[in-house]
């Protein structure tokens, strides 16, 4: 659903003139499906992790822009772990989602606590006053 | 109340959605008769409801005896065409769909699923809800939310902008200020 609607808004964007060329699409492996049982997870986040470690390989991306899902984190942790080796690709960028009113989500948590992002973004002020470090921009929607 | 200058009813729809999730209890509690009457009472003709993955089939209706039209379907590639015909949209808790429903300026009750573990998405309606931008209730006091509902004092929601986003990341990037 979302890829879709991302694509069809690429493409209006393209065909007005406000950019050249469409954006890439790709899908990445999930680290764990909801309801999974925990042994099987740790096969699939380490197949998970392979994949977005080719991936940051193949594309060596110097911004890294995420919303929230557990899709992003092995990303963003290879990505963090190559700054710290000095491999300085990329930018990480966290928006957490704006159904996320009062507590942050687990991928927030784990980015927030970690340190991993380079800038955090929160949508609701309630959750800038509990988490100092996130920049309150407002709803998105 | 409901009648047009040629005698042919205006259709107030109530559109009902689940999105993508299973959640028999809104179903169930807008197709029972103490939903359908308030909703009737209040001057709707309509009820469509899109039930998603759910089991529980509502009964339809053609209303043609004094009732309301009760009609449904599982999913649509077009939720935003039911959005727009509809007066009144009582929707489950996904950020999607409250979004959505409040960028097209529609009246919007939402219902919480009590049955979800780690029910975080009631925080988004409740907040909503505290703001007046909907009304926010459960599958068990959805009918009384309909019967003292005041659609007049719900305030606009103003879409948000994610510029000031864009701005932060370019001026974090090295990027020049756009003056």
């Amino acid at each position: 659903m979302s890829l879709q609607k991302a694509r069809v808004f690429e493409n209006s964007l393209v065909d007005s003139g406000a950019k050249g060329i469409s954006a890439e699409f790709m899908q990445i492996y999930r680290s764990r499906e909801v309801g999974q049982s925990y042994v099987t997870s740790v096969w699939t986040t380490l197949v998970a992790t392979a994949h977005a470690l080719w991936l940051m390989i193949k594309i060596r991306p110097q911004v890294v822009l995420c919303n929230g899902p557990g899709t992003c984190i092995p990303l963003c942790v290879i990505a963090f772990i190559f700054k710290v080796v000095g491999i300085r690709w990329s930018s990480i960028f966290y928006v957490e989602s704006i159904a996320r009113v009062k507590r942050l989500s687990l991928s927030g948590l784990l980015l927030y606590k970690l340190q991993i992002a380079d800038q955090f973004f929160v949508q609701w002020p309630q959750l800038q006053r509990k988490y100092p470090r996130a920049r309150y921009v407002g709803c998105l929607m | 109340m409901g009648e047009a200058r040629d005698g042919v009813k205006v259709k107030r729809v109530v559109f009902v959605t689940v999105g993508t999730t299973c959640f028999d209890a809104l179903v169930k509690v807008a197709d029972s008769q103490e939903v359908k009457d308030e909703l009737y009472r209040r001057g709707y003709t309509d009820l469509l409801i899109q039930m998603g993955r759910g089991s529980y089939l509502p009964i339809k209706s053609t209303g043609d005896d004094g009732s309301l039209a009760v009609d449904y379907f599982t999913f649509s590639s077009s939720i935003a065409d039911h959005l727009r015909s509809a007066s009144l949209v009582i929707s489950h808790a996904g950020s999607g769909s409250i979004f959505e429903t409040l960028q097209l300026g529609k009246p919007l009750i939402v219902v919480v699923n009590e049955d979800l573990m780690d029910n975080h998405q009631s925080e988004l309606a409740e907040e909503l809800a505290e703001r007046k931008h909907l009304y926010c209730a459960r599958p068990l006091t959805l009918h009384q939310t309909i019967a003292g509902m005041d659609l007049n004092s719900l305030v606009p929601y103003s879409p948000g902008d994610a510029t000031p986003v864009a701005k932060l990341i370019n001026r974090f990037l090295g990027f020049p200020e756009e003056s």
